[in-house]
């Protein structure tokens, strides 16, 4: 003890010394990210500069490397520790900023603020003797313990990772290292060891969580002349890299519990399985195993016991299986890795056939804090079956990725969003793998999880290793079951039939399947093999390879479906099924890279027609489309996305102004004698019209007001899409030979039942134009208006009074919309109102933009409670603060009113604008059968847009609620399709589209250097007041040849270009 | 120490296996792997002798492979529960997805245990040449004569050619598109023609002489003599 009290002093020393430090996280993640260029550049800096006789007293610094911190994000991590005062870290140092942390902060004292990620004034982790901790800090430097990264974390396992030198083992035991092994060896019982360890409730970390204490109990009861302890460091699963953090940053720590356990089960030798892939993790092994062996930790007689103990490293050569423990005995025993059936268990005949005891890394590295602390401190964290913490390693596309360790019982969330602070560049939150290719994925209705054993496995999912892999919206689920199968391919040993043959099967299945080449039968083999596969196999490998399958296939069957049926990959990722991610985005499948290169070659009308293959409305689109298909735009990795809606419009203008020649739809197939009806004449109703004309059949369409158009008509403002550019469209659409029949409103001047009855199919494109309420007392007293109503009479060019004041509630389109109307009507005071932050927005952000420039006032956080009535006419609102609150599972915080907080705003008029709903008058009798259960919607079959009752296919703002003009464009592109293979039995729309040719360039561009976007020019403010005029310009035609150069040209194949 | 198999009781000795105690009471249980002559520890990798163990409360099925399952006292095994079948036809399936073809000159047919397996786990998958032990220039095809072994569902243990009759193929063609191809294509390179074997082929229904008719079509078999 005395010795192992004076090591203890040397190292505090060590950790709080007299002198400067320069501290380098030097494991594998460090290096990777260049530690080894900063550590070779401050050597040199110091010794050139002569940095020392600058230092003076305080005297050489030192140069020192700790292991990781678990903040893979911000690597290379540096500290500078001076004299009596906490360590600062930096991140993502480079030599430049290293030169200038030199200078400030070693030279001059002062840290440099904008590097430093935080102060490690206070303990991190749950140590209790040898505390960082410090009375004096640095001001207006954030503590390391609040950093949204680490303050949610409770670090046991990981404790010393990042804080200690991994080849100091005098700086361990600073920590209160092995003085649990000196209690345990020198005044416990090897019984009482155990049944603390089963006090605590710690279960193996591995991944399967059986009990420690059980295990040991088991070894310990076996009869045998020599029992063997095993750490097993074979960690294999992709994205998991705990084990190796551990190693290389606390060796030590695994190797005192080791020296417990085999004290406790009775054996004498300790294996070490390392995969040989860690050079770095084995060598600060080796040189831990030197140092203990020479203060006499390891060895006979070991800590002044009787008790011997002897520890060996076998390197594995990195076969996955080798993870699962008797593949692994029978490495260690010079045998071929393979599993062989257990009962036996190892506790009984284990390695060499004697009794041995397998734990993890991260399992050995927890035991001496709980000896330390007490069982009572480890089983009063985490939940009431899973105890204590386990360390995950967060990757994948997540913001803040790295090595966490949290109680058990966290929140899945939390994890994503608090710690790893969501995912990169505000994507949506598709899933989160755990556990590696035996765990499976968790979809966000399940984020609620509290994460430990038995949730995860009810999900389908495992703990395993701890792997976490948060994956975005562009990752295909299809694509990431087939790689975690492929993984297991590789990896199976081939001694079962089940996974040797059986996830051969299964991954050819898959491959079929991102080819595009699947049917529906293929499904049913794939989830069938799988089952068979986990229950059959021989061991843990083969019976949870299906694992990734079965909960893609339990929570994103919709996907798999998708790429059988429609041969569409959500995601833009396997690409043999469309010709480029920009056209597989955009919902009605424009060619936007044939597009851009028409452009490109100048050829304005062809690119004109290309996209009026598959939208009528290019101009419109051009102007009011919210271009997802930028969001996915390969060039946006590079710099930024192509403007693709801006070349929109300028083909649709150069054709409207300049005429220049184009082919109106010559390509139609012959006439059928097919009777189809549509009723509303908006976009989808019109798309619809259009494409069902084109493949022969007889259109007629209803429409109730006096024009064409709906919602775009009505609701969208003439600065924003000036009515003649609409008229031509529809026209164009109209000149096929459809038969409009305006002011005829189905349900009143003709019956629901009549058009039924004179039409083979009928097409339901009546949009949602009923203002949802507010559902609020005194809502229908004068001074409140509706904005879709408003909207209507504003651009039918009705008198509209509104007075001085205008508060507008909600945050969708149509309040940004009306906003900018009333400024144009001459209000003098514009007022939004949202219960939810700028971001959260459904309106579109340029739209605000311009908004903003405007003069509309725009107010967030305020959710209405009540209306002020004044004289029988409502003159203000009054207002709840909120705040945002906890996370949702969809990754969106919650607003939660705070009660004493209220704003009041006096004003002339109210207009609510918080969404809308559908109109069923038209259909009578039949409303409730159209419906969904709310009433609110029209109810279709996603696939094939039809509605319950036969022959009636809806499409559009009817089925979607308030949607985007292209989704709208895409209901009626889809249901004309579906329309016409339920009256001609074939699928039609094909050949349609086959019938125009377009010959262009299939060269690869040369143009992967940083080229600025063309942006959107819009006329000045002052020029806006007091009429309606088209704010956003035209593009020139150089610019938009230069802007269409910059397309990737992603829809080039290597095929192609070989 | 007992256990109960199938729902009758055994008596056993601990650290025998179940198989073994199945054995000595003469229960079937079908293996693949198993071999007399491995005297160490067995494989049980082929997962043809799983069999389940049955538990209260079982959410998924608990199936092990029997030859190396330890006794306890008082297991209760089932090797005919549904499971069991499913699974055991699974992984002959699986065997025969990679399994070489090629009955007509493989040295165990006549004698083969797989052959024996698939038939009797319903499985279409192997020709009657599995069960025929005419070898090389015993076989009728090798003789000039036509037989339908290579493309008729196995199952009669050859009990015409073992007796100097060619196949004529009473348990009918095969389902397996993949196997039937195959054995087209043999019959093809034995220098046999489309006519000669869609003659022989009369005695199948209207429908499968049809469909033979069309996979020999679609797959370009027995053209070399009409390009000649």
């Amino acid at each position: 003890m005395k010795d192992l009290e004076e090591m203890a002093n040397i190292g505090s020393e060590n950790l709080d010394p007299d002198r400067p430090q320069i501290i380098f996280g030097f494991a594998t993640c460090g290096i990777a990210a260049g530690a080894e260029g900063v550590v070779g550049f401050t050597k040199k800096y110091l010794q050139e500069n002569d940095i020392q006789a600058e230092l003076g007293a305080m005297g050489e610094p030192e140069i020192k490397s700790v292991g990781c911190i678990g903040m893979c994000h911000a690597e290379p991590l540096v500290d500078i520790k001076m004299p009596d005062k906490p360590r600062i870290t930096y991140h993502d140092v480079d030599e430049t900023k290293m030169k200038r942390i030199i200078d400030e902060h070693l030279i001059g004292g002062r840290p440099v603020k904008e590097y430093a990620l935080g102060q490690l004034s206070k303990e991190l982790s749950e140590c209790d003797q040898g505390k960082t901790k410090f009375s004096w800090q640095y001001e207006d430097i954030e503590s390391l313990n609040e950093i949204p990264f680490l303050s949610k974390q409770v670090r046991v396992s990981l404790r010393n990772c990042g804080i200690i030198d991994p080849e100091s083992i005098m700086e361990y035991a600073a920590r209160g290292g092995y003085k649990s092994a000196f209690n345990i060896l020198n005044k416990m019982t090897p019984q009482e060891a155990i049944d603390e360890v089963k006090d605590s409730g710690l279960r193996g970390r591995g991944g399967a969580g059986f009990p420690t204490g059980l295990k040991w109990q088991f070894a310990k009861n076996a009869e045998g002349d020599q029992k063997y302890v095993i750490c097993n460091a074979d960690e294999g699963d992709p994205g998991a890299y705990m084990d190796r953090a551990v190693l290389e940053g606390d060796p030590h720590s695994v190797i005192e519990g080791m020296i417990i356990g085999g004290y406790a089960i009775g054996a004498t030798i300790g294996y070490i399985y390392i995969r040989a892939e860690y050079p770095l993790a084995i060598q600060r092994l080796e040189k831990a195993i030197e140092d203990a062996k020479e203060y006499g930790i390891l060895g006979d007689n070991i800590l002044g016991s009787d008790f011997s103990f002897e520890l060996k490293i076998m390197k594995g050569a990195g076969a996955f299986v080798c993870g699962e423990e008797t593949a692994l005995m029978g490495s260690i025993e010079g045998k071929r890795g393979e599993p062989r059936t257990r009962p036996p268990f190892p506790a009984n005949s284990g390695l060499f056939g004697k009794p041995t005891n397998i734990n993890n890394v991260e399992t050995w590295a927890n035991l001496p804090l709980i000896f330390e602390k007490g069982a009572k401190w480890f089983d009063s964290m985490g939940t009431e079956t899973s105890k204590g913490t386990k360390v995950f390693s967060l990757v994948g596309n997540i913001e803040r990725a790295g090595l966490v360790e949290i109680p058990m019982g966290t929140k899945m969330k939390d994890i994503i969003y608090e710690i790893g602070g969501g995912m990169q560049k505000d994507r949506d939150f598709k899933a989160v793998q755990t556990g590696g290719p035996s765990g499976g994925c968790i979809p966000p209705e399940e984020l609620d999880v509290e994460v430990d054993y038995e949730n995860l496995k009810e999900l389908g999912s495992i703990v395993g290793s701890g792997g976490m892999v948060a994956m975005d919206e562009d990752t295909c689920m299809v694509e990431i079951a087939r790689y975690f199968l492929d993984f297991c391919v590789d990896e199976s040993c081939g001694k079962c039939t089940p996974c040797r043959v059986g996830t051969k099967r299964m991954l050819e299945i898959l491959d079929r399947i991102v080819l595009g080449k699947a049917d529906k039968k293929d499904l049913e083999v794939l989830e069938h093999l799988a089952i068979q596969v986990r229950d059959g196999s021989l061991c843990a490998l083969g019976g949870t390879s299906p694992n990734p399958v079965l909960t893609t296939l339990k929570y994103f069957r919709d996907e798999y479906e998708q790429h059988i049926e429609n041969k569409f990959c959500p995601a833009s990722s396997c690409a043999s099924l469309f010709i480029s991610p920009c056209e597989n985005t955009c919902p009605a499948g424009t060619n936007v890279p044939g597009q851009l290169q028409l452009i490109v070659e100048e050829r304005f009308g062809e690119a004109y027609e290309i996209q009026r293959e598959d939208n009528p409305f290019p101009g419109v689109c051009g102007r009011v489309c919210d271009h997802p298909c930028e969001e996915r735009c390969q060039r946006d990795q590079l710099d930024r996305s192509v403007s693709v809606m801006a070349q929109h419009r300028f083909c649709a203008d150069k054709v409207y102004h300049d005429e220049i020649e184009y082919r109106p739809e010559t390509s139609t197939l012959d006439p059928t004698d097919k009777k189809v009806g549509v009723v509303g004449g908006g976009i989808a109703g019109l798309t619809a019209a259009y494409f069902l004309k084109r493949l022969g059949h007889d259109v007629t369409v209803y429409e109730s007001n006096s024009e064409l158009g709906g919602m775009v008509r009505w609701g969208i403002p003439k600065y924003r899409l000036p009515r003649d550019v609409l008229d031509w469209e529809i026209e164009q659409i109209l000149d096929l030979g459809i038969d409009a029949k305006l002011n005829t409103s189905v349900g009143k001047d003709i019956s629901f039942h009549d058009v039924l009855d004179n039409h083979d199919a009928v097409f339901l494109g009546v949009g949602a134009q009923k203002d949802r309420a507010l559902n609020m007392e005194n809502e229908d007293k004068p001074g409140i208006l509706k904005g879709v109503e408003l909207l209507e009479k504003i651009n039918k060019g009705q008198d509209v009074e509104l007075g001085e004041r205008v508060l507008i509630v909600g945050g969708v389109n149509v309040a940004v919309d009306m906003a900018r109307n009333a400024k144009r009507l001459g209000c003098e005071k514009v007022i939004i109102a949202y219960r939810r932050e700028e971001v959260d927005m459904p309106a579109y952000p340029e739209e605000i933009e311009e908004a903003k420039k405007e003069g509309i006032e725009f107010n967030f956080l305020l959710s209405p409670e009540e209306i002020i009535v004044e004289d029988g006419k409502a003159t203000g609102m009054v207002f709840n603060k909120t705040v945002m609150g906890e996370y949702t599972k969809w990754g969106r915080r919650k607003p939660e009113p705070i009660d004493y907080e209220k704003v009041v705003f006096k004003v002339d008029n109210i207009i609510t604008a918080i969404g809308q709903v559908i109109d069923t008058s038209f259909a009578e009798d039949l409303a409730d059968k159209l419906t969904n259960q709310w009433g609110s919607r029209l109810k279709v079959d996603p696939y094939s847009m039809e509605t319950e009752h036969p022959n009636v296919f809806a499409g559009g703002d009817a089925v979607l609620g308030p949607a985007t003009v292209i989704e709208a464009i895409a209901h009626g592109k889809k249901a004309a399709k579906e329309i016409d293979a339920r009256l001609m039995g074939d699928r039609r729309l094909e050949i349609l589209k086959g019938m125009n040719k377009y010959e262009y360039s299939m060269t690869p561009p040369d143009n992967e250097h940083h080229i600025p976007r063309a942006e959107f020019q819009s006329i000045p403010v002052e020029e806006r007041k007091g009429n309606f005029n088209e704010v956003i310009m035209c593009m020139d035609r150089d610019c938009a040849i230069k802007e269409a150069k910059r397309c990737l040209r992603c829809d080039i194949s290597e095929e192609e270009e070989a | 120490m007992k256990i109960v198999i199938d729902g009758e009781e055994y008596p056993c000795e601990p650290g025998q296996k179940v198989y073994d105690v199945a054995q000595e009471n003469d229960i079937y249980i079908p293996t693949l792997c198993l071999n007399e002559l491995n005297t160490g520890e067995r494989p049980a990798g082929c997962r043809m002798c799983l069999v389940e163990i049955v538990e209260e409360n079982n959410e998924e099925p608990n199936l092990e492979s029997s030859c190396s399952l330890p006794v306890s006292d008082g297991m209760e095994i089932s090797t005919k529960s549904r499971v069991v079948y499913d699974e055991r036809r699974e992984v002959l399936e699986l065997l025969l997805s990679e399994h070489q073809q090629d009955c007509r000159n493989c040295g165990i047919s006549g004698d083969c245990k797989f052959s024996d397996l698939s038939f009797e786990y319903d499985i279409d998958g192997v020709s009657v040449c599995s069960e025929c032990p005419n070898r090389k220039d015993g076989c009728f095809l090798s003789r000039g004569i036509i037989c339908l072994g290579p493309i008729t569902h196995s199952g009669c243990n050859a009990f015409c050619t073992r007796n100097g009759d060619p196949c004529e193929s009473c348990f009918g063609i095969l389902k397996n598109k993949d196997v039937l191809l195959f054995g087209l294509k043999d019959l093809d390179e034995k220098g046999f023609t489309r006519e000669e074997i869609l003659e022989a082929g009369k005695v199948f229904s209207y429908e499968e002489t049809k469909s033979l008719e069309e996979l020999i079509d679609e797959n370009d078999i027995f053209n070399k003599e009409v390009q000649e």
